[in-house]
């Protein structure tokens, strides 16, 4: 199957991005390079275009119920434009994605992994096919028309005012309906840890926006930014990657977003999760510091004492602080941060550690100073 | 994309430039170009000796790990120790700075099984 493109193709090809297939598509990895991306975010601004993520609208007259009987997180503790991070699990508890849903008055909007679309809208249309909510509730796959552009950095508010996007009063994942017709969402959301937004928007707008931000990005100090620095920036900030860190074969607390999960609430999945919580943790994802020479990548072992004791799920260089820094599954006996353990790099046991995530400070709750 | 006239080249994107006392070898411009930023090397021990064609280094760039295949069999008889604070290097200035390995070559003649400029020009197009 050819990979899909997003509606600014040919926005990145003029600007010289290096391609790479991811969930399906074919998406920018790099314009400048990873590292210059990367510091740009941290520094400045970066502009993403993650069209190829999935956006889905749940409506219908038990659209919120249906939403709280298949998600880990309360939605009902949702106010209307706020948005929430939640779990998709299975009966077994297994987690099929993660998501954060967009709360609106009746409704809401989901955006989920790109790998993940065809598998969650399968899940949500068999379970809304059966009572009670059959016939009172509809899954509508949105993201085919849609495209999604994510601004992320401290200049980012800067950057919204310059496109006259006004959204400088808006907090830590809350979220508003702009445009003439009130189809653009714009949240203060992001996958970065910085100050940032997500604009959600028709496909046919996305080259408009694009160009948009792109005209002020000498003024503003913008940059466009692929997947590659994607991936660093959420890794220093200790975010899970599905399908990388989390998966159908992970429980949310060993993973550390347990908190994602109200048992108080009935919803698929919850009395095998209750009874994973309840059984304690055999294992836990935990970052740490290479401090020996080599960088640890995705599915390298980890010994402690000489015993295999863990497994790599995620790993690069930290473009930020510069060492080599990762996430891992450590058996819960040596999963205390501070623990000495080895990453076997090419057959060659190198020293690391344990260390707290996020690796550095995460500035999204920031509060967004004008000028 | 640059190419030295003066360099031969082998398939997997090294290139060896023969001096007095041994070949040095590096990865050419395509290469650097393909990984992207560079942020760490790891190369050989001195003495070490390997068969044309066989792994002998690796660098990695922020996403990738890729193995860097001896272009001729041969002794190690130095290494760039630049690379280990800088390997940058190799991106900078691939065919001069950010040289890799310096080889004593076990049979001179393998030299000559390796690409010239314009052949491995020619199997750069033929990939694109």
């Amino acid at each position: 199957m050819a990979a899909r493109v997003t509606p600014l193709q040919a926005k990145h090809e003029v600007l010289g991005a290096r391609f790479t297939e991811f969930g399906g598509w074919e998406m920018p990895v790099q314009y400048s390079g990873v590292v210059d991306e990367h510091l740009t975010v941290r520094q400045a601004c970066g502009l993403f275009d993650l069209s190829h993520m999935g956006e889905i609208n749940i409506v219908g007259p038990m659209a919120l119920d249906f939403v709280q009987y298949v998600m880990s997180n309360d939605v009902h503790k949702l106010a209307p434009g706020r948005a929430q991070y939640t779990l998709l699990c299975n009966e077994s508890g297994g987690i099929i994605d993660d998501l954060l849903v967009y709360r609106h008055a009746d409704c809401v909007t989901l955006a989920v992994n790109a790998s993940n679309t065809g598998k969650d809208l399968e899940w949500l249309r068999s379970l809304a096919d059966k009572p009670p909510y059959r016939g009172s509730v509809d899954i509508v796959n949105v993201g085919e028309e849609r495209a999604i552009l994510a601004v992320q950095g401290p200049k980012a508010p800067k950057a919204m005012q310059a496109v006259g996007l006004d959204v400088t009063d808006l907090s830590y994942m809350s979220f508003r309906l702009m445009g003439d017709d009130g189809q653009m969402m714009v949240s203060r959301t992001g996958y970065t840890g910085e100050i940032g937004y997500e604009i959600y928007l028709p496909k046919e707008k996305a080259n408009h926006w694009w160009d948009r931000f792109m005209g002020v990005a000498g003024t503003v100090g913008i940059k466009p930014v692929g997947l590659g620095a994607r991936d660093t920036l959420r890794l220093e900030m200790g975010y899970t990657l599905y399908g990388n860190d989390i998966d159908e074969s992970t429980n949310p607390w060993e993973a550390g977003i347990g908190w994602a999960v109200k048992l108080g609430k009935d919803f698929i999945g919850r009395a095998s999760l209750a009874e994973s919580k309840a059984k304690g943790l055999e294992r836990r994802l935990v970052g740490f510091q290479v401090e020996g020479r080599g960088i640890a990548r995705s599915g390298y072992s980890i010994t402690v004492n000489g015993q295999v004791r863990g497994r790599v799920t995620s790993g690069s260089i930290s473009p930020s602080l510069n060492v080599p820094i990762g996430l891992a599954y450590m058996d819960e006996a040596v999963s205390q941060e501070g623990t000495a353990i080895e990453v076997i790099i090419r057959g060659r046991p190198v020293t690391a550690r344990i260390v707290q995530v996020p690796f550095m400070p995460s500035r999204v709750k920031d509060v967004v100073v004008t000028e | 994309m640059k190419i030295p006239a003066d360099l031969r080249y082998a398939e997997s994107h090294e290139w060896v430039r023969v001096e007095d006392d041994g070949v040095v070898v590096g990865v050419t411009d395509f290469a650097q170009d393909e990984m992207g930023d560079i942020v760490f090397a790891e190369l050989p021990t001195i003495g070490a000796e390997y068969e044309k064609g066989e792994g002998m280094a690796v660098i990695e760039s922020v996403k990738a790990v890729s193995d860097i295949y001896a272009p001729i069999g041969g002794k190690v008889v130095a290494i760039n120790e630049s690379l280990n604070d800088s390997p940058e290097l190799v991106n900078d200035d691939c065919y001069g700075e950010g040289w890799l390995v310096k080889l004593a070559p076990s049979n001179s003649e393998e030299l000559n099984t390796l690409l010239s400029a314009a052949e491995y020009g020619t199997q750069l197009e033929s990939e694109a």
